[in-house]
C-alpha cells in the first residue's frame, strides 16, 4: 500500500464515519422501513445476525479455553524449571568443573576466582557450561 | 488517574446483544458494510470479530454506551487496524543478480512510493471520489456535501459546504446515506 492509498482510504474512512453515524440516529422506523425497501424482511436479517452472534459466542469460548490452557502450560512449565539447590554445593561443583575443565575454557574461566562470583554469577556460569555440552545437566543438589 | 467506569460484563453484553430489535440488527449489519467496503473486509467476519472480542473481554464496554454504538465502535477499530498492518508491510523484492539462479534471498523493497505507485493511486482515488460524486448527477448540494466529508470538512464547516439550514442539512445527509446504501457498499441481503 502506497501513502497515496492512505489518503484515499482515509477518505473513505471519513465517509463511512458519517454514514455510520447518521445510522445510529436515524429513527428505528426509518432503518426498518429503508431496509424492507431495498434488502428485505428485517425479521430474516435478525435471525441470521443472531444465528451469526450465537457462533461468535462458540468462537470466544474457544480462544478462552485455548488461552487458559495456555495459561495452564506456561504455568507448569515454569514450576519444572524452579528448583532449590544448595549454592554450597553449587559452587563446589563449579570449583570442580573449572579444575577439570578442557584447557581452553579453563584459560577463560580461570581468570576469575569462584570465591569472588555472585551466587546468580556461579549459578550462571554452570547453565553456559551446560548449554555448551562441557558439563553434564546437574541433579537437584548440585553435586 | 483512571476513572471509575462502571462496564458491562460479558454476560451483560451477551444478553444485550441477544435482546437487540430488528432495527439495531439493521444498523449492525451496515455498519459492517461500510466498513468492511472501506477497507476490503469481510463485513461478517468484521462482525465476528468485534462480538469476539467483546464476549472475551478484549474491548471493554461502559455501562452507559449504547451496545450498537460500541460494536460499531469496535467494528470501526479493527477495519482500522486492519487497513494499518496493510500499511505497515514491508514489500520485499528478490535479491538476484541478472542471469543468476535466486538464492531465495530477499531485501527490503524501498519504502518510498515510486512517481508510478503515486499515480495509479491517485488515479484509483480520483475514480473512487468521481463515482460517490457520480451518484447526485443534479444535486450540487449533495455533491458538495459527499465531496466535504471525503476532503475532511466536519461539522458547521461540512453544513456551511452545502447552503442548507439544519433542517434541510439533516435531509440532505439522510438523502446521501440512503442513495450511497443503493449503490456502495453491497450490503449483502439476509
Amino acid at each position: 500500500m502506497t501513502g497515496a492509498d492512505k489518503k484515499g482510504r482515509e477518505a473513505l474512512a471519513r465517509l463511512a464515519d458519517v454514514l455510520v453515524d447518521d445510522l445510529l440516529a436515524a429513527s428505528d422506523q426509518e432503518i426498518v422501513a429503508e431496509f424492507v425497501e431495498a434488502q428485505g424482511d428485517p425479521a430474516k436479517n435478525a435471525e441470521a445476525m443472531r444465528i451469526l452472534f450465537e457462533k461468535s459466542v462458540l468462537k470466544a469460548n474457544k480462544n478462552r479455553l485455548h488461552a487458559a490452557q495456555a495459561g495452564l502450560a506456561a504455568d507448569q512449565a515454569a514450576q519444572v524449571n524452579l528448583k532449590i539447590v544448595s549454592m554450597t554445593n553449587v559452587r563446589a561443583r563449579l570449583k570442580r568443573t573449572l579444575a577439570n575443565c578442557p584447557p581452553e575454557v579453563k584459560v577463560t574461566l580461570a581468570a576469575r576466582n569462584e570465591n569472588e562470583l555472585s551466587d546468580a554469577d556461579v549459578l550462571g556460569m554452570l547453565q553456559d557450561l551446560e548449554e555448551l555440552g562441557i558439563v553434564a545437566p546437574d541433579d537437584e543438589n548440585g553435586t | 488517574m483512571k476513572a471509575d467506569v462502571s462496564v458491562r460484563s460479558r454476560d451483560e453484553i451477551a444478553t444485550a446483544i441477544r435482546a437487540l430489535t430488528d432495527a439495531q440488527w439493521i444498523r449492525l449489519r451496515k455498519a459492517s458494510g461500510y466498513f468492511a467496503w472501506v477497507y476490503e473486509l469481510s463485513a461478517e467476519d468484521l462482525l465476528q470479530d468485534a462480538f469476539c472480542r467483546a464476549l472475551v473481554g478484549t474491548r471493554q464496554c461502559p455501562a452507559d454506551v449504547d451496545i450498537v454504538r460500541f460494536l460499531a465502535e469496535a467494528m470501526r477499530s479493527i477495519a482500522n487496524g486492519e487497513g494499518e498492518k496493510l500499511e505497515n508491510q514491508i514489500e520485499t523484492v528478490p535479491v538476484v543478480q541478472p542471469g543468476a539462479v535466486s538464492d531465495g534471498a530477499v531485501d527490503l523493497k524501498d519504502s518510498t512510493d515510486s512517481q508510478e505507485e503515486i499515480m495509479v493511486a491517485a488515479e484509483t482515488d480520483d475514480a473512487t471520489r468521481q463515482a460517490i460524486l457520480g451518484l447526485f448527477p443534479t444535486d450540487h448540494q449533495a455533491r458538495d456535501l459527499a465531496d466535504g466529508i471525503l476532503a475532511g470538512y466536519e461539522g458547521e464547516d461540512l453544513r456551511a459546504l452545502t447552503d442548507l439550514d439544519q433542517k434541510g442539512y439533516a435531509s440532505k445527509r439522510r438523502f446521501m446515506r440512503r442513495t450511497i446504501d443503493k449503490h456502495f457498499p453491497k450490503v449483502e441481503k439476509p
